[in-house]
């Protein structure tokens, strides 16, 4: 309502968001350098197909991407990084935004429907594979919003596997999204 | 974008030789100022735009498509992943 009513400080609000953006992402930075322990609890207590499944969640998501900017017309580079958010909405918008609002938006939409699709759809999704499926569904968001949702509808011994399928996508989605918008 | 992937970095450095008080520094409280405060202005910049204002109702249906598609690639290649490893 801010931009609507006074859009003539679209650049200082545009500036505003940047640096904190830049503050966000220090602040994650931190986050996950602290949390490296249980990345390392993980890779001692994991089976392959949670180990590697991020691999497949970010691919999936990218293919998808790409199918996605074929039907909308959104341009390819765009479309990857709109993926690449893989449900963390708070930064995929904003760095996107960078690029221009109307991809920030997108970016923003996407993947907050992202999250909310797996708060709807995960008690449905516990198949014979255990929690591969959830855990893909929640992306980044395995770690903290959807993680309750996976442990309830597909077992508490999932809790690890969630956090640090969690933990590796919020790791990548920065540096996806960057690597990407750096073409 | 590549000064936020140098200060990501550092940030990660920094987590790993702060260790405990690392997630103290990047919890919930630093994380969640930062993050209201530029979800604010990134609001703030999408309402001031123009071009937004007037492509809503597209934008509104392009999330859609990315959202669907997006998370359908993950859970289909998460499920063929299972398959293969439990074949």
């Amino acid at each position: 309502m801010l931009g609507v009513f006074f859009p003539s400080f679209s650049n200082s609000y545009s500036l505003y968001g940047q640096i904190f953006l830049y503050i966000l992402i220090f602040v994650i930075g931190v986050s996950v350098g602290a949390n490296t322990g249980t990345l390392k609890r993980a890779l001692k207590v994991l089976k392959k197909d949670v180990l590697l499944l991020p691999v497949f969640s970010i691919g999936g998501a990218l293919f998808g991407g790409i199918l996605g900017g074929i039907i909308t017309g959104v341009p390819l580079k765009i479309s990857l990084a709109v993926a690449a958010g893989l449900g963390w909405y708070s930064l995929a918008g904003p760095m996107l935004s960078l690029v221009s609002p109307m991809w920030g938006a997108l970016a923003f939409l996407s993947n907050i429907g992202r999250e909310i699709l797996s708060f709807i759809l995960i008690p449905f999704m516990k198949g014979k594979k255990g929690a591969l499926i959830p855990m893909a569904m929640g992306g980044a968001t395995a770690m903290d919003t959807t993680m309750p949702m996976i442990t309830r509808f597909s077992g508490e011994e999932y809790v690890l596997g969630a956090l640090y399928n969690g933990v590796i996508l919020s790791m990548m989605v920065p540096i996806l999204i960057g690597f990407i918008l750096s073409f | 974008m590549i000064y936020l992937l140098l200060l990501f970095s550092i940030g990660i450095v920094l987590g790993i030789i702060l260790k405990n008080r690392g997630k103290e520094f990047g919890g919930d409280t630093p994380l969640n100022a930062s993050v209201l405060l530029m979800i604010f202005f990134m609001g703030a910049s999408i309402g001031s735009s123009e071009a937004i204002r007037e492509s809503a109702l597209s934008v509104g249906i392009q999330s859609l498509v990315f959202l669907v598609f997006s998370v359908s690639g993950s859970v289909l290649f998460a499920h063929l992943w299972g398959r293969w490893v439990s074949d």
